[in-house]
């Protein structure tokens, strides 16, 4: 017996292990709504659950969240899975995806009647296969203790003043990435290589990611990072901080708008539109403000006193709607090229 | 020719290791392949553009400068660990394998907060020559990405080349010098032969690891520049599903890389042949302390290195412990973070959670990779030929073809998975499996290898058949590797992600998932503190196993 | 012939450019010594008989049972390894004791069964010691008692002695003859050492290149070598080149570079050429006046001085001469070994000499030589 205790310990520590990883799997519920998102957006950090818990309140369905990556995976993963998808509604898809959302024809429409509270510039599907939930300018945010100037426009970006002192993200990898890239796009038209060469000695470093970007920012690295216009907000939301503050530039910012839509193969139409409506509902809006740190489209929706610390700049269209995949793939193609030292 | 050669248990074996080979590595390559129809058509076109080739020189230049930096930089470690004894030997080994296994935004975080711009080199520079000295730049250029990669991949050659140094027999060098060879030819003549094969197998897993890597190389290189193959395939196959380039380019990665892990095979091979010995002296060297000289190379050596390791570890532990109470107000210690992460609130337990299941799937991993790499480690042991080559080649490949590939290989065979969790954690675990059972599989094999035929022989005499002779008899002579292979299965499952977000069913959070949700929510801080979590952990596994390891040969 | 021999019936096996083929029956009850150079495939024959290596052709069969195709853990066959492969993870009684185990019985009666063996290879006293902390000697002894636990039909030992020193050596040769007589197991040992195969073989085996070359009783290999190899592998022979054979009537005469030697035509077969004459040094005697007799000795080689007619008896019984330079002298403290040669190249004798004073390197020296102990063999019976 002695001899056999550390096997016996070894076996039942295996079975709790197994039990452990098996065991959080939970059984299949019938009556559920799959709701494919970013996995940023369903965890226990962003604002999926709390809806979620909120929408079955109010109706007693349940939601159940599918997260395989980033918003890029998960409509990668739609397409590829076409009419035989699981899903009965996605969230993520912004104006840049558009184009390829209503190609690949996975959605149908739904003509919520909430929308009749959200801007018309807000609206980015004129057909409602997509619908905005909430939407952020692209910023510049800034380390108010960092002693930099706060910068004015894309043009105050290159200023010699600015030497490695911003991190971007690579718009080959990054939805801000891209979104930048597509802002100089729009601000100096086929000028813009000529800008970012006039950019390049200001860039600290082209991260491959937001999140790596947005935490060497708030480690102190670099006093300049690309992020949101309502980013300010969770400082001052959870930090009670205004450290951290974005700038407002002349020419206005790239907005990405944030959309959901109902899969073209849903059994769950009813519940679906039940949950479209909820979301564009004031109090899942102010979730999304909350957790999300998004500015939410539904224009009734009060604000929550840490907002005021966002910026609400003007919007910056770019020039006959959002590019195309190909034209997007052209632009990055000539963006590293044009990046050469 | 001494062997069991047409026995079939061996055989039996291999089919656990190749079903799982077929499941988890073949079949998703086989679906990307399916999806994108492989074409090489695009392949000419890629290669004659300026721009890819410059990409292929970019990738394999930095990929040959961190090999040699971080080999070079690791071998007087590795003597220092396996020749030597020395105060806090136990806790340095342990710790400088932790980078290895982080995730790379922890990492890259770790190393920005050291030598960064801003980082803590820099704040030394500030404190020693005044505020208006020039920065001191070590990020954003080719120095910095070596710098990481050999902060990643350094405790490979100190692992690898340490435990080949620390089992070598007493004999040779003992043989060397009454021949009259000085300390410094004995060496040459006696140990380089054999530190070569381990030397190999640290340079070119390293060179892979570099070859292969993505977030270090574009952000510590500091922009689009200086950026690798992987890069281009995540762009091309993820945000654009353009399969024609991706998959063309994904090829040529792999092609470089599966060469190489031909070449090393061969090398592999050649080299052990030729430092086959039948001698039966298995005594081992002692360890000698350090002498005054020594010290003071080993200090000007340890004091870079650990910084080098240490440091970026360091800084994200001491992160999360740091806070300002208000705006401009000074930085005090806090455990404001940890409160946050492990307290109430939102996600009150979630971390918690995501600690205990990373674990639990880390050990079960472990149980499998080292499971699995052992029954091929036999299978190599007992059987001679093509069949082992081929193998261990397979084995190998997953080192050697792109994440990106094999993650969005994963996706398209989650929809084929029915959407039971038990399944998809089956699916997670088999992911996991595959990718620790490179590094297990050659740290059972090097086992295995060391084994004289003659012992399992004896036992078939004694009456043990084929399976009792592998449970009684071979496997108690392997089991300090197979505790090393299994704890590195742990660490590399506890830091993997890419196959974890894909495969994971909805409401399984691991710490790496956990780690970055937190700093995409802003918290960095907070993710300082889970991640400080899984650094310990990691330690503490790396930890209990050198002590194991010490057991078994006091 | 017992049908509890080992039997290697018409083995075959080929190993890339290694071959073997083998027929040979080793008797039951008695120690065979398979002796042959490296790489001869001796310890490959005990590979077959173990059953670690399965022969391409052929048939082994040991105690009465064809055991070819039957895996070593089927065969109650014990091994003892030159490196002597003790499970280092064990104590010296649990290694003993786990082929009873595996055998099928008890722990207890296991344990009893491996302190009766350690008792008899005299290690009971350090039954409770790892491996690692033993002498190579003891080591052995312990692989002994372990090949011997499981009660085996056939032991084998593989250059067991190799790894140890001279005195440790005789002393284990002693024990395991002791124990194999003791036990009464039929067991075969490899050894490329041939005072060893002598000193111990109740039946000789010798090998070379994969085949069997002669087998039989150690005295009779030493006495009637069948063929150039027996004669040269086992002890020192001294060898001349045959330059010319002359067939007569009831004689040949054999023409080497140290004089012409008759045989007798009855007794021994007239060789093809090449060949050559082999014999012992013991075989030598100094002829006490040389020059004369030599002389006329060879003069009148079919017809020594005092024999008229030429008898195939008589003539076996009159003493040949023989004449060769001395090359070089060796002392062994009280004897001496002389080297000689004669104006053949590739000729050698060795004569062993007893006296303070060996003769002058260069002289000439003329022997006595019987023309029993002369051995007549022909170059092809080196194949």
């Amino acid at each position: 017996m002695k001899r056999n205790l550390p096997k016996f310990v070894l076996w039942s520590l295996m079975m709790l292990m197994a039990s452990l990883v098996f065991a959080s799997g939970g059984s299949e519920d019938d009556v559920v709504l799959r709701v494919f998102s970013a996995d940023s957006f369903s965890s226990e950090w962003g604002p999926g659950p709390a809806i979620a818990e909120a929408f079955f309140e109010e109706t007693g369905i349940q939601v159940e969240f599918e997260s395989p990556g980033d918003t890029v995976t998960v409509l990668n993963q739609l397409i590829l899975e076409g009419g035989e998808t699981r899903a009965d509604v996605v969230m993520g898809p912004d104006n840049g995806m558009l184009k390829r959302v209503l190609e690949a024809g996975i959605l149908s429409p739904y003509a919520s009647p909430v929308l009749a509270d959200v801007p018309q510039e807000l609206i980015l599907d004129e057909s409602f296969h997509l619908l905005p939930y909430d939407f952020g300018q692209f910023a510049i945010c800034y380390d108010s203790e960092s002693g930099v100037r706060v910068p004015t426009s894309l043009e105050d970006l290159t200023s010699p003043e600015y030497e490695d002192s911003l991190i971007l993200m690579d718009p080959r990898t990054s939805s801000p990435g891209l979104g930048f890239l597509l802002w100089t796009v729009a601000a100096y038209g086929e000028e813009w290589p000529a800008y970012w060469e006039r950019l390049q000695p200001s860039i600290l470093t082209v991260t491959d990611g937001w999140s790596q970007g947005y935490s060497m920012f708030t480690t102190g690295e670099a006093p300049l990072v690309l992020s949101y216009g309502t980013s300010p907000a969770y400082h001052a939301e959870y930090e009670e901080s205004t450290r951290y503050l974005a700038a407002e530039f002349s020419q206005g910012h790239m907005t990405q708008i944030e959309g959901m839509g109902i899969l073209a193969g849903t059994e769950h139409r009813e519940e679906a539109e039940a949950f479209i409506d909820f979301v564009l509902s004031p109090a899942a809006q102010e979730m999304l403000a909350l957790y999300n740190i998004m500015n939410p489209v539904n224009s009734t929706v009060e604000l929550p006193a840490s907002f005021d610390v966002a910026i609400r700049p003007s919007i910056l269209e770019f020039p006959g709607g959002a590019p195309s995949d190909e034209e997007n793939d052209a632009l990055i193609q000539t963006w590293i090229e044009s990046f050469a030292p | 020719m001494k062997r069991l050669s047409q026995e079939g248990a061996p055989a039996l074996a291999l089919i656990w290791p190749l079903l799982l080979w077929v499941v988890a590595f073949l079949a998703p390559l086989v679906a990307v392949a399916f999806q994108g129809a492989l074409s090489l058509g695009t392949l000419g076109g890629l290669l004659s553009s300026e721009y890819y080739r410059g990409v292929v020189k970019v990738t394999f230049h930095q990929a040959l400068l961190s090999t040699l930096v971080s080999v070079v930089l690791g071998l007087p470690g590795a003597f220092l660990l396996a020749r030597r004894r020395f105060w806090g030997q136990g806790l340095l080994k342990s710790l400088s394998t932790v980078p290895f296994v982080l995730p790379p935004i922890l990492a890259v975080l770790g190393f920005i907060l050291v030598f960064g711009n801003a980082g803590a080199m820099n704040d030394l520079r500030v404190w020693l020559l005044g505020a208006d000295s020039p920065k001191w730049r070590f990020l954003y250029s080719l120095r910095g990405i070596v710098l990481a990669h050999a902060f990643y991949n350094f405790p490979l050659t100190l692992r690898i080349v340490g435990d080949a140094w620390e089992s070598l027999p007493l004999s040779s060098t003992r043989a060397a010098r009454s021949l009259g060879a000085s300390p410094a030819r004995s060496f040459w003549h006696a140990d380089v032969p054999r530190l070569l094969p381990a030397l190999g197998t640290a340079a070119t897993l390293t060179f892979l690891y570099c070859f292969l890597s993505f977030a270090v190389v574009l952000v510590l290189g500091g922009g689009p520049n200086l950026s690798t193959l992987e890069v281009e395939v995540y762009r091309l196959v993820k945000y654009q599903l353009d399969f024609d380039q991706g998959s063309a380019l994904a090829l040529v990665e792999s092609s470089v890389a599966l060469a190489l892990l031909g070449i090393y095979a061969l090398a592999d091979m050649k080299l052990r042949q030729r430092n086959l010995d039948h001698s039966t002296t298995t005594q081992k060297r002692e360890k000698k302390a350090l002498s005054r000289w020594e010290s003071l190379w080993a200090l000007a050596y340890a004091l870079p290195a650990v910084l080098l390791i240490l440091a970026p570890l360091a800084a994200v532990v001491i992160n999360s412990f740091l806070g300002r109470a208000t705006r401009s107000a000074p930085l005090t210690l806090t455990l404001s973070h940890w409160k946050r992460v492990f307290g109430g609130g939102r996600t009150a337990g979630v971390p918690a959670a995501a600690a205990l299941r990373t674990f639990a799937l880390g050990g079960l991993t472990a149980v499998t990779a080292t499971a699995t790499a052992t029954l091929a480690a036999w299978y190599a042991y007992r059987r001679r030929g093509i069949s082992v080559k081929l193998m261990e080649w397979g084995l190998g490949m997953p080192l050697g073809v792109s994440s990106v590939i094999l993650g969005f290989g994963f996706l398209i065979l989650a929809r084929l998975v029915p959407p039971s969790p038990v399944l998809r954690l089956a699916a997670l675990l088999a992911a996991h499996t595959m990718a620790a059972l490179p590094f297990s599989y050659r740290l059972i094999a090097g086992a295995f290898r060391g084994i004289s035929p003659r012992v399992p022989q004896a036992a078939r005499c004694c009456g043990a058949g084929p399976w009792r002779t592998l449970w009684g008899i071979e496997l108690p002579l392997v089991r300090r590797s197979m505790a090393t292979a299994g704890v590195f299965s742990l660490a590399l499952s506890a830091g993997e992600l890419n196959a974890t977000l894909i495969l994971a069913p909805g409401n399984f959070t691991t710490m790496p998932m956990a780690i970055y949700r937190m700093i995409g929510a802003y918290d960095i801080f907070g993710a300082c503190a889970l991640g400080s979590v899984l650094i310990l952990l990691c330690t503490g596994a790396f930890a209990a196993l050198d002590r194991y390891g010490q057991k078994e040969h006091p | 012939m017992s049908s509890k021999d080992l039997i290697f019936q018409d083995i075959r096996l080929q190993r890339g450019a290694f071959s073997l083929h083998v027929n040979a029956t080793f008797p039951h009850g008695k120690l065979t010594v398979i002796l042959g150079p490296s790489g001869c495939g001796k310890t490959t024959l005990l590979d077959l008989a173990a059953g670690f290596v399965q022969p391409d052709e052929g048939i082994v069969c040991s105690a009465g049972l064809d055991v070819t195709h039957l895996a070593p853990e089927k065969r109650r066959v014990g091994v003892v390894f030159q490196d002597h492969a003790l499970f280092p993870h064990m104590s010296v009684q649990d290694n003993v004791a786990f082929g009873p185990r595996m055998r099928g019985l008890g722990k207890q009666e296991a344990r009893k069964r491996a302190r009766k063996y350690l008792e008899l290879t005299r290690m009971d006293a350090l039954s409770h010691r790892r491996p690692a902390t033993l002498s190579g000697g003891e080591r052995q002894r312990v692989a002994l008692a372990r090949a011997l636990a499981i009660e085996p039909d056939l032991l084998l030992l593989d250059e067991p002695f190799s790894a140890l020193d001279a005195a440790l050596r005789r002393e284990l040769r002693g024990e395991v003859l002791r124990i194999q007589k003791e036990t009464g197991i039929t067991a075969v040992l490899v050894t490329h050492d041939q005072e060893e195969a002598l000193a111990m073989a109740d039946h000789l085996a010798l090998m070379r290149g994969g085949e069997m070359v002669q087998m039989g009783p150690p005295q009779e290999l030493w006495e009637n070598p069948t063929n150039l190899f027996t004669a040269t592998f086992l002890g020192r022979a001294s060898q001349l080149q045959v330059k010319n054979i002359d067939v007569q009537e009831k004689c040949f005469l054999v023409e080497t570079g140290a004089g012409i030697l008759s045989f007798n035509a009855v007794t021994q077969a007239c060789p093809n050429l090449p060949a050559t004459v082999v014999f012992r040094p013991e075989a030598l005697t100094l002829w006490e006046n040389p020059m004369e007799d030599f002389r006329r000795s060879t003069d009148n080689i079919c017809a020594p001085r005092n024999s008229s007619s030429i008898s195939p008896k008589t003539s076996t019984q009159a003493p040949l001469l023989l004449q060769a330079k001395v090359r070089e002298c060796i002392y062994h403290g009280g004897s001496w070994t002389i080297k000689l040669g004669t104006s053949h190249a590739g000729d050698e004798m060795e004569w062993d000499y007893q006296g303070a004073l060996p003769p002058q390197v260069g002289c000439s020296l003329i022997f006595q030589v019987r023309p029993e102990s002369l051995h007549l063999l022909p170059h092809e019976a080196l194949v």
